[in-house]
């Protein structure tokens, strides 16, 4: 098994996938996540590039020829073509795990 | 006649007679009171016994006549009824304050600021760093205490805010407000460095009395992964299990990655 190579972008990971939930339907939004501080994470809107979000909340990025994940105070990260699992970074409370806000 | 003047009223003495009946149960005019000895008119009152022992009761705790209703003082400052216990020191509120100690510390803490109170007004005034209030974020509203917001929205937490903060939600946002991580990060133990980050555990808790007396209750300890962001250069501090000695295998964690993962691209 190759080692995973993994894009991230704050407290977003963008994990290579062979294929996506089936589950996993189409956004007609371009917003992957919104941090505490007001700070957006989009989808650079291009042909062929598409938010996909699964029965549990779970977003997917699919792009054929490759897409830019913007950010206000994040650098721009460059997707190579290929499909995507959206993973929120999280942390342990004493509460027990929970997501990371950016 | 005050809303008060219809719970209390006081009890007539007979010749030669007193009341010994003290918390004792008196069915009156259709409904139920007990009898309390008020230290400041030095005498004693019938008191409704609901009233009196979900509001009225401290004030005679704290030697004093009720001047106002506690409950309801503290509903006009839009406390939530499990907020109200927490003030009087009867309940802890999720993580916070959960010992017996740290419970008892609250009770004498209300009763000195009721003693001290002469209207509902100052009894307020003196509460409100501790009243609860919410603080709005973007992603969320948060449950805090009015000092707690203050501090966050003038941006100056200093470390003691950090260590003092029971609740890891408001430890990250005591972190957002400006609170210099660095500083934080001297009085913690220092466990490993690598080129991803660094790995700290918070200062070792003194002995309270429920740790001894549970002395196999392991509580959950949280480890501290600090990294810096290569893109906006934001610091971060956050809860890892403790099962990791390494920052390069905690990160992995927190995106639950393999421990083989590669990062190729980060911003």
């Amino acid at each position: 098994m190759s080692t995973p190579q993994i894009y991230r972008q704050g407290d977003l990971g963008f994990i290579p996938i062979e294929s996506m939930p089936k589950s996993a339907k189409p956004l007609d939004n371009r917003l992957i996540r919104k941090g505490e501080t007001g700070g957006l994470h989009l989808l650079e809107e291009k042909k062929g590039s598409i938010l996909y979000e699964d029965e549990r909340g779970v977003k997917y990025v699919m792009s054929e020829d490759g897409v830019g994940i913007l950010h206000g105070e994040h650098k721009r990260v460059d997707l190579p073509p290929g499909q995507y699992e959206v993973r929120v970074q999280r942390e342990l409370g004493a509460n027990g795990e929970q997501d990371v806000i950016d | 006649m005050t809303d008060l003047d219809e719970l209390i009223q006081t009890v007539p003495k007979k010749d030669g007679d007193k009341i010994y009946s003290r918390f004792g149960i008196f069915k009156r005019k259709g409904r139920v009171d007990v009898v309390v000895h008020c230290e400041e008119h030095e005498q004693d009152e019938y008191v409704e016994q609901i009233a009196y022992h979900t509001d009225l009761g401290w004030w005679y705790a704290a030697g004093m006549h009720p001047r106002f209703s506690i409950v309801g003082a503290f509903k006009k400052a839009g406390q939530t009824r499990n907020e109200i216990g927490f003030h009087v020191g009867i309940s802890s509120l999720g993580n916070r304050r959960s010992n017996d100690s740290d419970l008892r510390a609250a009770k004498a803490k209300f009763i000195v600021i009721l003693s001290e109170s002469k209207t509902e007004k100052d009894f307020l005034k003196m509460f409100q760093p501790s009243l609860f209030t919410d603080l709005v974020t973007p992603d969320r509203t948060h449950r805090v205490t009015m000092a707690f917001k203050e501090k966050y929205e003038t941006k100056s937490f200093r470390p003691d805010d950090f260590f003092n903060e029971q609740s890891q939600e408001l430890r990250r946002l005591v972190v957002r407000g400006g609170c210099p991580i660095k500083e934080v990060l001297k009085r913690m133990k220092f466990i490993s460095k690598d080129e991803e980050g660094e790995l700290y555990d918070m200062p070792p808790e003194p002995a309270t009395e429920e740790s001894e007396r549970q002395p196999f209750v392991r509580p959950i300890r949280i480890r501290y992964l600090y990294v810096t962001c290569p893109s906006t250069g934001q610091e971060y501090l956050l809860g890892v299990p403790d099962r990791f000695s390494k920052p390069k295998e905690a990160r992995r964690w927190t995106f639950n990655l393999p421990p083989e993962a590669e990062f190729v691209k980060e911003a």
